[in-house]
């Protein structure tokens, strides 16, 4: 019985996604959210949404000198800052254990 | 100044430190604060500043020139108070002294804070200038503009010096940064040149007057529009 219970709570908890989106201003482009690999560039900072928006999500970067992630005045909106090119890994904690593959490449 | 006055220039400093243009979230608003020197008008430095002496409040220009500074404000809509801003790429708009220096080319997001986290942005591009547009601003009066290759006015206090120059010694020219005024005889014509950096414009100009005796400079003014200072330019000024 109390093995049921663990499933169902496991199985009703929040289910958090991140809206995927492609910004294309040419020559620079931007895509990210629900996909594993992102590809940012170099000091064009987006805006990421969870779904749904009262979710608990924080992000830590392994390397932080190449993207950070902070929460807005908004709950569930966020603000993706790549500020140098290369590589690195991003985890969401939280409501959310997703870890992300982040490119940042050099301003063209 | 008059009483009158100071009622004036409180109001329209109280006016002036509002941030005006929203953010791309829409959680707040940015402002842009020219830098002249003060009581100067701030716009004869700042393209993208207003004529007036509190040149403050203007919006975001959306492209800076590369080695120009400038400032820009953010007051959160979850607050009253304006909170800092940095830059997303700091090797490209680095953050120095409490203003912005644009170092190299590129696109970059400023972000307002709120409580210390990232809240809003707003894009600017950074840009080399590429060329300089003289036009006749009132009588007797040149404005230089500098251009990116896209043609788009430049923002931010430039890191070159103005300098004015021109072919006719009995022309003269007075400059104050990006603008300058033209005296001379009437009938006289001299090709005026304006310089910042490495990049250069003309403009031929004939000072009107009524009077052959004189009274000169006042009535000083450029028979030609912008579009003809253009064509000077191709006749040999651009590399001046």
């Amino acid at each position: 019985m109390r093995k049921l219970f663990f499933l169902l709570a496991i199985g009703c908890g929040p289910t958090v996604s991140f809206e995927e989106r492609t910004i294309a201003s040419q020559p620079i482009t931007s895509t990210y959210g629900n996909i594993e690999t992102w590809s940012l560039t170099e000091g064009v900072a987006v805006a990421l949404t969870t779904r749904p928006n009262d979710a608990h999500v924080s992000f830590t970067a392994d390397d932080s000198t190449i993207v950070r992630v902070q929460e807005t005045s908004e709950r569930g909106t966020f603000i993706v800052i790549p500020t140098s090119p290369g590589t690195t890994k991003l985890h969401a904690h939280g409501d959310s254990q997703r870890i992300f593959t982040v490119n940042v490449k050099a301003q063209p | 100044m008059g009483k009158k006055n100071w009622t004036w220039a409180a109001v329209l400093a109280l006016a002036a430190c509002t941030p005006i243009e929203s953010g791309t979230l829409g959680n707040g608003k940015f402002g842009y604060v020219c830098m002249g020197q003060f009581p100067n008008d701030a716009s004869n430095f700042d393209a993208a500043c207003a004529p007036g002496i509190l040149a403050m409040g203007n919006t975001v220009p959306a492209q800076v020139a590369v080695g120009a500074t400038f400032t820009v404000t953010y007051k959160s809509n979850a607050t009253t108070g304006e909170e800092p801003t940095f830059s997303a790429a700091p090797s490209i708009v680095a953050l120095s002294g409490g203003h912005f220096e644009a170092l190299r080319p590129g696109v970059v997001a400023i972000i307002g804070t709120h409580k210390g986290n990232a809240d809003d942005l707003l894009y600017v591009k950074v840009a080399k200038i590429a060329s300089i547009k003289i036009v006749q601003s009132g009588t007797g009066s040149l404005e230089a503009t500098p251009l990116s290759s896209d043609n788009a006015t430049l923002g931010g206090k430039l890191a070159c010096d103005w300098q004015w120059s021109t072919t006719n010694s009995a022309v003269q020219v007075q400059s104050v940064g990006r603008k300058a005024t033209v005296t001379g005889l009437p009938g006289q014509s001299a090709q005026v040149f304006a310089k910042c950096g490495d990049v250069g414009e003309s403009i031929v100009i004939t000072i009107k007057g009524q009077s052959q005796d004189g009274g000169g400079g006042s009535d000083a003014a450029s028979d030609a529009p912008s579009d003809s200072g253009n064509d000077a330019a191709k006749d040999g000024g651009s590399d001046a």
